[in-house]
């Protein structure tokens, strides 16, 4: 009997495929029904089960499947405890998926670099998108001397902290094109430095770009990088800087000189004063996401902060 | 009779590891010849009998009969004495419900009957249209033949009977029922379906006026059978089912019956399973029932007797085996669903038999199951080793659940 309780559950799951299933559900439920009305159960799937598993217990040991008939009535409370020990931490981790969806824009929470399967409002994608409070974790951008798309009288700057050897860094950056090309005047983007220790090659290429920032020649060099991704060697960066029509010899100069290396730990830095823990990292005024934003997330936001910048100029 | 060699005509049993088959007595295995025939009508001739004039309908017209002749010939009877069915509950209603009963009404059966042949009667008494009399087994030998002579008397119009009980394989005294049936004006329905199958059946040596039974219990197709009758008696006997083919003529006036065994044939055939069912009882007779009988009770016999010898085995019916045939119904000590039992012996042992109640449960509830109880029949390709794996995994299962 006790079983059924298992079994009514699992038949009910595998009857959404299948309808013999569904009788053997049915079945189940209608023992449940009769023991919970003090009732002997009328139908024998309990002893079905039972004798399946003791037999196949037989096959392989004798004395095991003697000592589990003996014994069944305690393995059949055990296999019901656990079962539904099981499904109650199951459903916590749904329950804490779907909060976290819901404050965070992510299943896995704000400490995640995992994937959401489960995204119908399209609010995050691949890795983890952080929506904070108001005052945290918020870099004010534009700064000067950092490498800048777009109008620089534009409303809205977003701020990027990315790594060339991150992947999710490169799925942005085509992401970030698109919202540059719509949000033409309206929306600029400011890239800061930030490469992951763990990728290969990447403090090589923020190197690279940084010189390339210096001859004005960021945004036809950063594509190169992130095409190569985690096979940046300096070798390698020479030849994309004559490639991309840079002076050689002063992109040579720069990327083995100190200083460049003191200018990406500046922006290192920014970004660890503001919590950052994964790339990109995103700051449109005073939120922040992690991870490879969707395009309407990006929209979405923007034309948030427009409108309100829109009610403002109509109240003046 | 070569079991061994038999086994070789069973494609089922040609592949590796094939499973103890024991559920005989629910239905059997099919040798090549007769998946051959089924297969010869679905692949080459799936045409209609006896209404086209075409090649194809003249080729199914011809084996179609021709099955009909084998038939009658593996019971004795002539080939108009055989009526296609869908098995031999169909057969058994056919009679119940096309019988005059009209002068006597009085039918006399037993409580060892299968319920094909039960309940078609139990329904008719229940509206009032006969008086239904059961004749008690004895509880000794389990035997029906005394108890039956004592209720059929001048009013008795029909006594329904086994030949063979599906739940003991304890055979009745046909002949003799038939005798003192026929000498009091009654007539006799015997449910074949165990004995056809079984034990070569003489019907027309045995007296008796109707014969029903399935093929796929004699190595035919499922969802074919037969009612074998009496000529002139089916030519009295009503129709329960009419539809194309039962008829010579229709008006609006008023139809024309065909002569018997069409005038109960209604609508399209199964003629593959007709055919299918003509290559069994050709296969059995080349073969030989005798041959056949003999061997399941050897096989039973050694079985009875190493069954009788465990400790947590018991045996229904009779204690000796003298009387029974392939069939054995047994239970374990101490374990009260009979369903445990033979699911453990599928899932340790690949060893099929059948629980339950077996379509015949005043029997085995008389034989003292109230429970159910497990069924071992055995046939022509079951061997010893096949026995020997039975009995050890039995001694396992009893192992296992008295523990």
């Amino acid at each position: 009997m006790v079983l059924c309780f298992i079994a009514a559950i699992v038949y009910a799951v595998l009857g959404i495929f299948s309808a013999k299933y569904r009788a053997l559900a049915t079945e189940a439920f209608g023992c449940i029904i009769r023991t919970a009305s003090l009732r002997p159960c009328e139908t024998d799937l309990d002893t079905r089960i039972k004798a399946g598993l003791i037999g196949r217990v037989g096959k392989v040991s004798q004395g095991a499947a003697g000592f589990l008939a003996s014994n069944f009535k305690a393995f059949s409370w055990l296999a019901v405890f656990a079962f539904f020990a099981i499904n109650l931490f199951l459903f916590y981790q749904l329950a804490a998926g779907v909060y976290n969806w819901y404050y965070f824009g992510n299943c896995n929470g704000p400490e995640s670099t995992g994937f959401c399967p489960f995204n119908p409002f399209n609010t995050g994608e691949g890795g983890k998108s952080v929506i904070s409070e108001p005052g945290d974790l918020v870099v004010q951008g534009p700064i000067d001397d950092a490498p800048l798309y777009g109008s620089p009288s534009a409303w809205i700057t977003i701020v990027e902290f990315g790594c060339f050897s991150c992947p999710y860094t490169k799925k942005a950056f085509t992401t970030m094109q698109q919202v540059l090309d719509d949000y033409r005047g309206k929306v600029n983007v400011q890239w800061r430095f930030y490469p992951l220790p763990n990728h290969p090659t990447s403090n090589e290429a923020a190197k690279a770009a940084a010189c390339a920032y210096m001859q004005g020649k960021f945004r036809e060099f950063a594509p190169l990088l992130f095409e190569a991704q985690r096979n940046n060697t300096r070798e390698n960066v020479i030849g994309y800087a004559e490639k991309a029509g840079l002076d050689k010899e002063a992109f040579v100069k720069c990327f083995d000189k100190n200083e460049v290396q003191k200018y990406l730990e500046r922006d290192s830095a920014a970004g660890n004063f503001s919590g950052i823990y994964g790339t990109p990292t995103f700051f449109i005024g005073n939120k922040s996401y992690v991870g490879p934003q969707t395009y309407e997330t990006f929209k979405q936001e923007i034309d948030r902060q427009l409108s309100s910048y829109s009610e403002i100029t109509a109240a003046k | 009779m070569d079991a061994k060699k038999i086994r070789d005509d069973f494609p089922i049993l040609c592949r590796q590891n094939p499973q103890a088959y024991f559920d005989n007595a629910c239905t059997t295995f099919k040798p090549n010849k007769v998946i051959e025939a089924v297969d010869w009508y679905n692949r080459e001739n799936p045409a209609c009998a006896g209404r086209s004039l075409h090649r194809l309908s003249a080729a199914v017209d011809e084996k179609f009969a021709r099955a009909r002749e084998e038939v009658a010939r593996h019971i004795n009877s002539k080939p108009e004495e055989v009526v296609w069915t869908r098995n031999s509950s169909e057969a058994m209603n056919l009679v119940a419900l096309a019988f005059d009963f009209t002068g006597k009404n009085k039918v006399v059966t037993t409580n060892l009957e299968h319920h094909s042949a039960l309940l078609p009667f139990m329904s008719l008494a229940k509206k009032g249209r006969i008086g239904l009399e059961f004749a008690i087994a004895e509880k000794s030998d389990c035997s029906v033949d005394a108890g039956l002579e004592k209720k059929i008397d001048e009013k008795t119009a029909l006594v329904v009977v086994h030949h063979t009980n599906n739940t003991l394989g304890t055979s009745a005294d046909i002949g003799r029922i038939a005798k003192v049936a026929h000498e009091k004006g009654a007539l006799v329905l015997v449910d074949g379906a165990q004995g056809v199958a079984h034990h070569k059946v003489d019907f027309r040596g045995l007296g008796i006026d109707f014969l029903a039974f399935s093929g796929h219990k004699m190595l035919g197709p499922t969802g074919i059978g037969c009612l074998v009758g009496k000529y002139p008696l089916l030519e009295k006997l009503g129709t329960f089912m009419l539809g194309g083919e039962t008829v010579e003529t229709v008006g609006l006036e008023g139809f024309v019956l065909k002569k018997p065994p069409k005038k109960f044939e209604a609508g399209i055939q199964d003629y593959a399973g007709a055919i299918g069912l003509g290559a069994a009882c050709s296969y059995l007779g080349n073969i030989g029932m005798r041959g056949i009988e003999e061997h399941e009770k050897k096989l039973c016999r050694y079985l009875f007797d190493k069954m009788k010898a465990m400790d947590r085995i018991r045996i229904f019916g009779p204690q000796e085996f003298a009387g029974r045939s392939g069939t054995i119904i047994f239970g374990v000590n101490g374990v009260k669903s009979a369903h445990e039992v033979a699911l453990m012996l599928s899932e340790m042992s690949d060893v099929c038999v059948r629980s339950g109640m077996f379509c015949a449960q005043p029997a085995v509830e008389f034989l003292g199951a109230p429970h159910g109880a497990v069924r071992l029949s055995a046939y022509l390709y079951n061997t010893i080793e096949d026995a020997d794996r039975f009995l050890d995994a039995l001694q396992k299962v009893a192992g296992i659940l008295g523990k």
